[in-house]
């Protein structure tokens, strides 16, 4: 009979245990379950709004400013993907013949020019369905930081 | 008594049917996993080898062939990370103005032309750390068969029409 009790209290706690790590899924309809991950691992993490309402991230990494959007809103809610996104100003390198070079040669990021002459880079990820465990979107995390190093580097001329 | 045993095993049983869907993700460590879930989706996927011998899929949406390649392997185990990929050779379109501005105006996937001219198409998904569920990689598969469709389409159209025309206003159905 204790024995029996001891396993019910035992599967009982395994269950709950299961359950908290489903509550830290982290999802783009939770903009705070993104910013924890981001304070937990060292960056800063200031949650404000875009221009049209939506949830935004301003962060930083090696002293260079990134942003996480947040894309497939309903009414500034309930956003289904992030997009990383960090823009670069007068940097020598920033053609366009440079950045499709860039984009040959890397994996993960989308670099380009936009109208007004800047280099952008972007990097999306479907947090949509449930999201990702806080594992996957750390390697993610980890991915972004260092294609943005790589890509100043790159336009940098270095 | 009979009570709390049949309590024990309604929990262990539950127990076990979580064990059994988070054994579910899809993982670059087990490329099945990957077919099960393209398969499941309604596309074709062939696994196969590539050059160096990791893992590949052949696969095909709305008509165009795809590639998912495996990255990060150890001995062409062991992935990582997959690599969604469509190539075209000679494309009616494809100058680089006209891929820094798919660059500049679509979410997911990364366009670029390296010096023979060829031209692709490529979105990265981490599959690493015990992978993403099914539903979530479908998704992502879902927007690969989008942005591939637009891209495709746009480089196979008269270089000399409005590059933007036919892929502005491009939305992913979420």
């Amino acid at each position: 009979m204790r024995k029996i009790v001891a396993l019910v209290v035992f599967v009982l706690a395994s269950l709950m245990v299961g359950g908290v790590a489903q509550a830290q899924m982290v999802t783009a309809k939770d903009p705070s379950s993104i910013v924890k991950v981001l304070q937990k691992n060292g960056y800063r993490a200031e949650l404000t709004k875009d221009d049209s309402g939506d949830p935004m991230i301003r962060s930083a990494s090696s002293g260079t400013n990134f942003l996480i959007l947040f894309y497939g809103c309903t009414a500034n809610k309930d956003c289904a993907t992030i997009q990383f996104t960090s823009g670069f100003t007068s940097y020598k390198n920033a053609t366009v013949a440079s950045i499709n070079a860039w984009n040959t040669k890397n994996r993960w990021g989308r670099a380009y020019i936009n109208e007004k002459g800047a280099a952008r880079l972007e990097m999306d990820v479907d947090l949509d369905d449930g999201g990702m465990s806080t594992l996957l979107f750390e390697d993610n995390l980890e991915y972004w930081v260092a294609v943005a190093a790589n890509f100043e580097k790159h336009i940098s001329g270095g | 008594m009979g009570r709390i045993l049949a309590l024990a095993l309604t929990a262990a049983a539950t127990f076990v049917i979580g064990g059994v869907a988070e054994a579910r993700n899809v993982t670059a460590k087990d490329p099945s996993s990957v077919v099960g879930a393209m398969k499941k989706a309604g596309y074709p996927a062939e696994l196969t080898k590539d050059d160096a011998g990791d893992p590949m899929i052949n696969s095909r949406a709305e008509g165009t062939d795809f590639n998912v390649h495996f990255y990060g392997c150890e001995e062409n185990r062991n992935c990582k990370r997959i690599q969604f990929l469509y190539t075209i050779s000679d494309p009616q379109n494809g100058s680089m103005k006209t891929l820094n501005d798919w660059n500049a105006e679509n979410y997911f996937g990364r366009a670029y032309r390296n010096e023979e001219g060829i031209t692709r198409l490529e979105m990265d998904v981490d599959l690493d750390d015990g992978g993403m569920s099914d539903a979530l990689f479908v998704d992502n598969i879902e927007w690969w068969a989008s942005i591939m469709d637009d891209f495709s389409t746009l480089m196979r159209k008269d270089g000399s029409a409005d590059d933007q025309a036919d892929h502005e206003g491009h939305d992913h159905a979420t």
